[in-house]
This record gives C-alpha cells, structure tokens and sequence, in this order.
C-alpha cells in the first residue's frame, strides 16, 4: 500500500494519505468559513498552506483530525472516511498528531508525562517502553535534559518542540502544524522550524499552515493558497513564489513581501 | 547566585544598617505590621473595658454558673440523650450535635448534586443542559427561607401515613418521618433501621437543593475556566471524553473550583441556623430558648458566635488543606 519511494520523494509520488472533496462549513453564526475546499495529500509529502487571515486555513485543517465538523464534502484520512462514529474518530486521531499555534501543553504534567500519557492510556503500550521513547524524542527536538520539568518552566520554543515529540510520541502517519511558529519570539522560531525540517526529511506526511515563505521553499511539496473558504492556488513552491497563475495569489505574496 | 542580606553580613566590609530605618526593604514590612498589630490592640483593649464597665453598670456583667442550671425544656430530636433534667450546658450540646450532623450531610449532598449538575453543563444531552440551567437559575433566585418552608409545608407535612405512605426501593417517605433500610408496616406504623424525621428531612433537603445550585455554578464555572485548546490537545492525541475529565480537565478545574467551595460551604453552615423554619431543633433554636429563660442575652449571644466561629474555621482549615492539594506544581 505504501511506497518506499515516497519517503524521499519531494514530489507526488506515495498512496494517498489525505483526500478531501468538496469540504464544506459553515459555524454555528451561519459563517461559511469553507466553500468547497479539494486537497489530496500523498505520504511523504509535505504540504503548506498559505493564505490571509481568515481564509478558512485553521478551519480546514481541523477537519483533518475532526476537532471541526464539516457539513458538506468527504474527507478521507489514512483510508478511513470521517463520520459520525465516534470510533473511526479516535482512530483518525490516533494516527494524526497536531501541533497548536499556543502549544497547548498540559500545564499540571511534567514534559515526560506530556509525551507519555497518551501512549500508555490511548495505545495501552508499556510504560517503560514509552517512557524510553519518549526520552529519545526529547533527545531528537533538543530537550532531554528538561523531561522533568514543568512546561511553564521552559521557553516557548522549547515548549513546541515538546509539543511536536508529544505528538510524534504516539507514532502517528501524519502530522499537522497551525502556525507553530506563530506565537514565538524571532530568536525561536528557527529552532522549531529545524525539528520540523528533519521530520519532513525523514519522510513524515505533514500539513503545516505557516506564513514561515523560506520553509516553504525548502520543505514543501506544494503550497497551497486558501482565500474566502476556497483554494485559491496548488503549485510546487519555486512555480508559486516565482510565478503564481492567479491574480489573489499574486496579491497575496505582495503583502507579505 | 546568593547575596548576603545586607547588614547580616559576616565580611568586614559589610556596612550593618547604613539604610536608614524608614526606607529598609526589609525591616519597614515588620515595623509597619508591629505599629498596625499595637493599634489593633489598643482598639480591642478599649473596646472590651468598654463593654465590661457598661455590663456592670447594668449588672449584666457575664457570669455563667447559669450554664449548670437544669434546663427544663425538651428537645424534640437529639442524637446526644437529653431531657428537661439536664443542664442548660447539656442542651446547647445537643443543639450543636444536632447542627453539625445536618451541616456535615448537607455538605456531602450538595456536593455530590451540586458536582452533577455542574458537568451536565457540558453534557452533548440538550435536554440535560437545559434541565441543569433552570435548576441552577430557579433555586438561586429564591431566598432559602422560602425553600425551607417550602419543603417542610408543602412536600414532607403533605406525606400520607401508614400503608399510603411514598414506597420505592429501600426507602419510605411518610408525613412520620424517612425510613431507610428495609422499612416494614409493623400495625400501622412504619419500622426501619434507619429513620430520618421529617424536621430534619426537610431541612437537609433544603440545604443541599439550595448549595447544590452554587456548587453547580463553581463546578461550571472551573470547569469552564480551563483553555479549550487543553481539550484539543487532549482530544487530538485520541484521549477519549472520560480521560481528558479526568487527566486533563478535572485536575486544572479543581484548583479554581476548591477555593470557590470554601465560602458556600459556609454559607451552608450558616444557613442551617434556619432550621427552626422547618421545625428542627439545632443550636440556634436551643440558644434562642436558653436566652429566653434566663435572660443572659449576652453570654448565649456569645456562645453562639464562638460555635459558628469555629465551625466555619474547621471548615476553611479542611478547604485549605484540600486546596494544598490541588494546587498542583507548574513550575
Ligand atoms: N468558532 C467560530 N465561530 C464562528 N466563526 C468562526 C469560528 N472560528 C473561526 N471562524 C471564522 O471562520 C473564518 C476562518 O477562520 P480560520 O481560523 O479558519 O482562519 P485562518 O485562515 O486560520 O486565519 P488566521 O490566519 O487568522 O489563523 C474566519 O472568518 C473566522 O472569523
Ligand atoms: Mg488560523
């Protein structure tokens, strides 16, 4: 089912790990924050979204792991369907991680109870084990020493980089990014985007809505430009920073040239 | 890096006390507290040879050999034995027994409700939301005296007796009181193990329906407070509804909702003092008859001050032990 090859691969070229049609929203006020939105994802590809504030970027990326509810359209994620069934749900979950603008780490746990937990009681996986891994995670994004700390102890880069290896703790097939970089200070965001340049050389299928434009040159498969709950614009990077087709992508990248 | 507190220091060149006194970091906090604590007592000092002069100029000074006189009045419910033969001294216990059961029942029970209906603001049962919000908002808004008189009046002195009496399962309600256990028709008169009267039924119930829908609002409320995106983050690593209350949610919310507890619980100890409304005989009522019989307005006055005082203490000392608790490390 799945290539090797994929892994390597800068361009399509693995099974489909996301398919979307038609996706549609609207909240709770009536705003339809989603007006037919298709995107496939193919393992191993890293794919960015772009777009002005607004555009339906976080909304539809959520979709992906359930965490918003869409009326319309069919998403397919790692071969299951999401629906109603709170089971196909979980399970989706369970092999998606996410990573928040706000990191949204567990505040009372310490940084190796964060990783940890939700292998041991989501996966029923030995706790040793876990917690072994857990440690080589933290190695990975450059924090072990900090495993028994508390995450208001560290800096906000150092928070994200946890809050990636707790999601890459639970083994998931797909990662997701909301503007991880968003909410840090400059000297910081490059520490977090280097954990996440290694993840995507290693061949993990992600979808990372950034403003971050050098990442997207160098890391994405394709770039996708949202605008009004649409997608606006799907080009390998160098075609869409040097030579987008359309006129709201242009108008896009002026402002934030 | 540790810097010697300056003016303790053991080196020569340390300068002891170049700061004069008015503006040292240190030492103006303990001479301010000095002056403030001399004021008060001073203030105290004053106020009590006040009223102690007063007193003895009214011949009211407090005695309290009265205490040992026999009380000759009944009381109607005691779980301590009491009778009209027994010290006045004897009776105010009983009261107090008596105040203290209905309060430590009542905190448990408010608390269980109160906790229910606080998560059922969160329930995906619409019907079940509503249900809790017309409960929290009806009980809150009408004063508990009403309440009191309410279920005394109207639901428990409305109970048949005998055979028509309320039976469920394990329990029976009748006009003769609550039977719980396994009540039995014995000649026309329920028997059980256990029996509540309908004085105290009434008020315990009124107690716990009413705390209960402030706790229901603390609970809400805590729970509330916690970020969204902690359910998100929960939710997004596949930790189902029951684990994130419990490892994510319940945890962060306790540390808002148990200081919040401390003062209805409180409120509630303070509340049953209106039991006479429901006919129940607690401390209040004992002390109010006490004072009527032997005139020492002032030394009842006082020993009832002094047993809520200390009621509502032991009940902060517990809430603040708790809340040591769950006050978890961030840090
Ligand atoms: N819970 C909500 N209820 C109603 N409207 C919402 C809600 N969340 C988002 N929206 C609206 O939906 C639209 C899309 O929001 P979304 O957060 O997906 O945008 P975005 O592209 O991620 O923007 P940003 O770059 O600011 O994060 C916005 O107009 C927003 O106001
Ligand atoms: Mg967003």
């Amino acid at each position: 089912m799945t290539s090797p090859a994929a892994a390597t691969s800068t361009t399509i070229a693995g099974a489909v790990m996301i398919e979307a049609q038609g996706v549609e929203k609207w909240y709770g006020n009536g705003y339809h924050a989603l007006r037919g939105v298709d995107l496939t994802v193919h393992q191993g590809e890293v794919v960015v979204i772009m777009g002005p504030s607004g555009s339906g970027k976080s909304t539809f990326l959520r979709t992906f792991n359930g965490l918003e509810e869409f009326q319309h359209g069919t998403i397919t994620v790692d071969g299951i369907t999401l629906g109603d069934d709170l089971r196909q749900i979980d399970a989706i979950r369970r092999e998606v991680g996410m990573v928040f603008q706000q990191f949204n780490l567990f505040p009372h746990l310490t940084v190796l109870e964060n990783l940890t937990l939700a292998p041991i009681k989501v996966r029923q996986r030995p706790q040793h084990q876990v917690e072994s891994q857990a440690l080589e995670l933290l190695e990975r994004v450059g924090i072990h020493e900090q495993a028994h700390k508390y995450p208001g102890q560290l800096s906000g880069g150092q928070q994200q980089r946890v809050a990636i290896a707790r999601s890459l703790c639970m083994e998931p097939r797909i990662m997701l990014f909301d503007e991880p970089t968003s909410a840090l200070d400059p000297e910081m965001v490059q520490e977090v985007l280097e954990v996440m340049r290694e993840l995507a050389k290693e061949g993990m299928t992600m979808v990372v809505v950034t403003h971050e434009v050098k990442f997207a040159r160098q890391v994405a498969s394709r770039v996708v430009l949202m605008a009004e709950g649409r997608v606006v614009e799907v080009a390998p990077p160098d075609q869409f920073f040097s030579n987008p087709q359309h006129e709201r992508s242009k108008q896009f990248l002026g402002q934030i040239a | 890096m540790t810097r010697l507190p300056q003016g303790l220091a053991t080196t020569p060149l340390a300068t002891p006390l170049t700061t004069p006194w008015w503006r040292h970091r240190r030492l103006l906090p303990w001479l301010v507290q000095g002056a403030v604590g001399l004021l008060v007592l001073v203030l105290v000092a004053f106020l009590l040879g006040n009223l102690v002069r007063n007193l003895t100029n009214a011949g009211l000074l407090l005695t309290w050999s009265w205490l040992h006189n026999p009380a000759g009045f009944e009381i109607a419910e005691t779980t301590l034995p009491f009778n009209a033969s027994m010290p006045y001294w004897r009776g105010l216990l009983a009261g107090l027994v008596n105040t203290l059961q209905v309060v430590v029942l009542g905190l448990i029970g408010a608390t269980a409700l109160g906790t229910a209906t606080g998560m059922a603001a969160f329930s995906s049962n619409g019907l079940l939301r509503g249900l809790a919000r017309l409960y929290v908002d009806l009980i809150r808004n009408i004063p508990l005296l009403l309440q009191l008189l309410f279920w005394y009046f109207v639901v428990f002195l409305a109970l048949p007796n005998g055979a028509a009496a309320v039976q469920l399962p394990g329990l029976v309600l009748a006009k003769s009181g609550l039977y719980l256990g396994q009540p039995q028709l014995v000649n026309d008169v329920w028997q059980a193990p256990l029996r509540m009267s309908v004085e105290f039924a009434s008020l315990l119930t009124g107690l716990v329906v009413y705390t209960g829908a402030f706790i229901a609002e603390v609970v809400r409320g805590g729970v509330a407070a916690v970020p969204q995106g902690q359910w998100e983050a929960a939710r997004s690593l596949g930790l189902g509804q029951a684990l994130t209350l419990r490892r994510i949610v319940v945890p962060q919310a306790l540390r808002v909702i148990v200081p919040a507890l401390n003062s209805q619980y409180i409120s509630l100890a303070k509340g049953s003092s209106l039991a006479v409304a429901c006919g129940y005989t607690d401390l209040y009522s004992v002390a109010e008859t006490t004072l009527n019989q032997t005139g020492r307005a002032v030394e009842v006055v006082l020993i009832l001050l002094a047993s809520y005082l200390v009621i509502d203490l032991v009940i902060s000392a517990l809430m603040n032990g708790l809340n040591r608790l769950v006050q978890l490390r961030e840090r």
